[in-house]
C-alpha cells in the first residue's frame, strides 16, 4: 500500500515537473521554430512553411541589425565600466572594515529592489534638468552602469566571500608592492568571479528595456527596435537574431559549467590519489 | 640592554595598544644572528602581535623595531628583509610550487636564470625538488609547510618568522617537522623566530625562549634556565609541570633558606637565602621528576609525608599522586626501572628530593600543589 502510494507520488511529481519545464521552454521553442517560418505578410505569427531563408539572411533587416550592434556596443562599454567599478567596491567591502560600509551595502541593494520604471523615469528627469548632456548613447550607458554596478558588486562579493586575505600579507611579506600584490595574487584569484559578474552585467544590458526606454533619446537599441517595429511588422529576422543570442548564451553557460566540472573532477582525482598513498 | 653588532632584531621598549587593550607591553629584547628564538605563551599573550610588528603588519604604538641596526618601525612589510611562514602557509593556490618559491626573487626583479638555480637549490634543501611543477593543492600538509619554508628562505632574509608553523600538522608529522626545521635552520644559518603555544616544541627546538603572558615578557632565557629557574609562578606552571607549595620564609641558614610551608612542615631550599627576605610569601617549586618516593622521611627535612592516591605506570616512568595532610596534591614522576618501595594506593608514604632540587619563587600560586599545562601528560592520565 505504502509502496503504491510512493510510486504514484513519484509519477505525479514527474508529470508536474514536466509541465513546469514545458511552461518555461514553450515560448523559447516557438521563437526558435518561427525563425524557420516563411510568413505571409508583415507578421511572423502564423506558421506557413519551413525555410532556411531567414537564417541565410539574418541581417536582411537593416534597422534591426543596426539596433543589435548598438546594443552590443552599449553593453560592451557599460559592462567594462561597471565591472571595474563593481569589482573594486566588492573588494573594498570584503577586504576592509570602514565607516559607512553599511550605507554602501544599502545603496548596492537599492537598484535591485527599486522598480525599473522608477529608476528609468527618475534618471530621465535628472538628465532633463540640465542641458550639457543630450539623450543618446551617453545617457544609456550611464543608466546601464548604474544598475550593473550593483549586480557586479554583489556577485563578486559573493564569490570572494571565502577569500584568504593572508595571501595578500604573504605576497607583501615576500617583497611585492601593493600593486604587484593585487596584479599577481588578488586579481588572478578573484578573476573567475569578476568574469561571471561581467557576463551577468552584459546580459542585463543587452536585455534592458524599461530604463533604456526612458533615457535613449534617438538611439534605438535591439529591444527598443523590436518593440517599436512590432506594431507595424514582425519580420522573422527577429526570431533569427533572438535565437542566435539564445544559443550564444547557452554556449557560454555550458563552457563555464563544463570548465567548473572538470576542475572539481581534477580536485577529486588528486584527493583520491592522496587517500591511496596514505593507505600504502 | 645589551645591544651588540650581531643582533639581527632589537625590540626597543616596544608596546602595542588597541584602544584600551594592551596587546604587548614594553617588549625589550634582542635576537642574535643564527639564533633559534621562540616566543612562547598561551593564546592572547601578545606573541603573534610581536611577530607581526617585526614583519611589519602591525606598527608599534611605542618603542622601536630595529632590523640589522636600522629602525624599521615605519617601513612597510614589502621593504623589510624578513620573511614569514604563516600558520596556514598562505601558499598561492594558482601558482606551481616553483612559482610560489620564485615569487619573492621575482618581486625583487632578480635575473630569471639566477632565480631558477636558487629556487631549485632551496627546493632541494626542503627535499621537494621533484614537486616543483605541482600545485599546492596537490601536496600534503607537511609538504605545503616545506614549500612555505622554501618560499621564505629563498630570499635570504635577515630573520625568518614562523607563526605557529606546526599547529596545522598532526602529532607524528609535527615531531618530524621539529627535527626538520632545526636541520634547515642549521643549514641556512638564519635566525628563526618562532611563535608557539606548545612548551614542548619551544623547549626542544629553541636556543632561547621568551615566555609571554598577557602582553608581558615574563622571562627570556635558554630552555634549561627557564625550566630550572623560572622567573615567576606563571613561567613555572607553563613550562613543564611543577609542584608549587606556598609558604613563608622562616629563616636564613647561611646561603640556604628555610621555608615554613602552609601544608605544615618546614623545608630547606639550598642557595636561595639572598633572593628572599625573611617573612616573604613564597612558593617552593619541585619538579615532579626530581621527587623520589621513599618509605622513610628524609633526615635533612627534604621530604614530605602524604597518602598515595593514584599510581600510573607509564613505561619508563611511574606517575604518583600524593595527597598531603592539608589536601595539597603533589605529582611525583619516578623512574620505573629503579627499585621502588612497595606502596599500595591508600598507603602513607614519603616523597623526598635532593638538597638542590627545590626552587623558590615569589608569591603564592592560585592552586597549591601540582600545576601542569602539559597536554601530553594530561592526555596520558585520562
Amino acid at each position: 500500500m505504502m509502496r503504491k502510494r510512493t510510486k504514484y507520488g513519484r509519477y505525479a511529481l514527474n508529470v508536474f515537473a514536466g509541465l513546469g519545464l514545458v511552461y518555461l521552454f514553450a515560448p523559447i521553442f516557438f521563437i526558435v521554430a518561427f525563425s524557420f517560418n516563411k510568413p505571409k505578410g508583415n507578421f511572423n505569427i502564423a506558421w506557413q512553411s519551413f525555410t532556411f531563408d531567414n537564417w541565410l539572411h539574418p541581417f536582411a533587416e537593416e534597422s534591426l541589425t543596426r539596433a543589435l550592434w548598438k546594443s552590443i556596443e552599449i553593453a560592451a562599454v557599460s559592462t567594462f565600466i561597471a565591472t571595474i567599478l563593481g569589482s573594486l567596491i566588492a573588494v573594498a567591502l570584503s577586504r576592509y572594515k570602514f565607516r559607512g560600509s553599511g550605507g554602501i551595502n544599502l545603496f548596492l541593494v537599492l537598484p535591485l529592489t527599486t522598480p525599473e520604471i522608477v529608476l528609468g523615469s527618475s534618471l530621465a528627469t535628472l538628465f532633463l534638468g540640465q542641458n550639457f548632456i543630450d539623450f543618446g548613447m551617453t545617457t544609456i550607458i550611464i543608466a546601464h552602469v548604474m544598475f550593473q554596478v550593483s549586480f557586479v558588486a554583489l556577485t563578486v562579493r559573493a564569490r570572494i566571500r571565502g577569500f584568504d586575505w593572508t595571501l595578500e600579507q604573504a605576497a607583501q611579506d615576500l617583497g611585492a608592492s601593493p600593486l604587484r600584490t593585487f596584479m599577481k595574487v588578488t586579481f588572478p584569484l578573484i578573476l573567475p568571479g569578476i568574469l561571471a559578474a561581467g557576463l551577468l552585467a552584459f546580459a542585463l544590458s543587452i536585455d534592458d528595456f524599461i530604463i533604456t526606454f526612458f533615457n535613449s533619446g534617438p538611439v534605438q537599441t535591439f529591444p527598443l527596435q523590436i518593440y517599436g517595429a512590432s506594431r507595424v511588422r514582425i519580420p522573422p529576422q527577429i526570431n533569427v537574431l533572438a535565437s542566435m543570442i539564445l544559443f550564444l548564451s547557452v554556449a557560454i553557460l555550458m563552457t563555464a559549467t563544463i570548465a567548473g566540472m572538470r576542475k572539481s573532477a581534477e580536485k577529486q582525482a588528486t584527493a583520491k590519489k592522496f587517500k591511496l598513498l596514505h593507505r600504502k | 640592554m645589551g645591544e651588540s653588532v650581531s643582533d639581527v632584531i632589537v625590540l626597543d621598549h616596544v608596546s602595542k595598544r588597541y584602544g584600551d587593550f594592551v596587546a604587548v607591553h614594553d617588549a625589550n629584547f634582542s635576537i642574535a644572528t643564527g639564533e633559534f628564538f621562540a616566543m612562547l605563551g598561551p593564546s592572547g599573550c601578545g606573541k603573534t602581535t610581536t611577530l607581526k610588528m617585526i614583519a611589519g603588519f602591525e606598527q608599534p604604538t611605542a618603542g622601536r623595531v630595529m632590523l640589522d641596526g636600522i629602525d624599521v618601525s615605519d617601513v612597510p612589510p614589502y621593504k623589510r628583509n624578513v620573511n614569514t611562514v604563516f600558520q596556514q602557509y598562505a601558499l598561492f593556490p594558482h601558482m606551481s610550487v616553483f612559482d610560489n618559491v620564485a615569487f619573492g626573487p621575482r618581486s625583487k626583479k632578480v635575473d630569471e636564470s639566477k632565480i631558477k638555480t636558487s629556487v631549485m637549490e632551496m627546493l632541494e634543501i626542503v627535499r621537494l625538488n621533484d614537486f616543483a611543477q605541482r600545485k599546492p593543492s596537490q601536496l600534503s600538509g607537511g609538504q605545503q609547510q616545506r614549500v612555505a619554508l622554501a618560499r621564505a628562505l629563498v630570499n635570504y632574509p635577515s630573520a625568518l618568522l614562523l607563526d605557529e608553523p606546526l599547529a596545522a600538522l598532526d602529532l607524528k608529522l609535527r615531531e618530524a617537522m621539529q627535527i626538520e626545521l632545526k636541520r634547515i635552520q642549521r643549514e641556512v644559518g638564519i635566525s628563526f623566530i618562532f611563535v608557539t603555544h606548545d612548551q614542548g616544541e619551544a623547549l626542544t627546538m629553541s636556543d632561547r625562549i621568551a615566555v609571554m603572558s598577557q602582553g608581558h615578557v615574563e622571562q627570556i632565557g635558554t630552555p634549561q634556565e627557564i625550566y630550572r629557574s623560572p622567573a615567576s609562578l606563571f613561567v613555572a606552571g607553563f613550562i613543564g609541570s611543577a609542584n608549587l607549595l606556598p609558604g613563608t620564609v622562616q629563616s636564613h641558614d647561611g646561603a640556604d633558606a628555610v621555608v615554613a610551608l602552609k601544608a605544615g612542615s618546614a623545608i630547606r631550599v639550598a642557595g636561595q637565602a639572598s633572593a628572599h627576605a625573611i617573612g616573604a610569601h613564597v612558593s617552593v617549586m619541585l619538579r615532579p621528576e626530581r621527587l623520589r618516593p621513599s618509605e622513610q622521611a628524609d633526615a635533612n627535612g627534604q621530604s614530605l609525608q602524604g597518602t598515595l592516591t593514584d599510581l600510573v605506570f607509564q613505561g619508563a616512568t611511574a606517575r604518583m599522586i600524593v595527597r598531603l595532610a592539608d589536601g595539597t596534591e603533589l605529582t611525583c614522576l619516578a623512574d620505573s626501572s629503579a627499585r621502588m618501595p612497595q606502596i599500595a594506593v591508600g598507603a602513607t608514604m614519603n616523597v623526598s628530593w635532593g638538597a638542590d632540587c627545590g626552587y623558590i619563587l615569589a608569591g603564592w600560586p592560585e592552586k597549591a600543589g601540582s600545576n601542569t599545562t602539559d597536554i601530553d601528560h594530561i592526555e596520558s592520565t585520562l
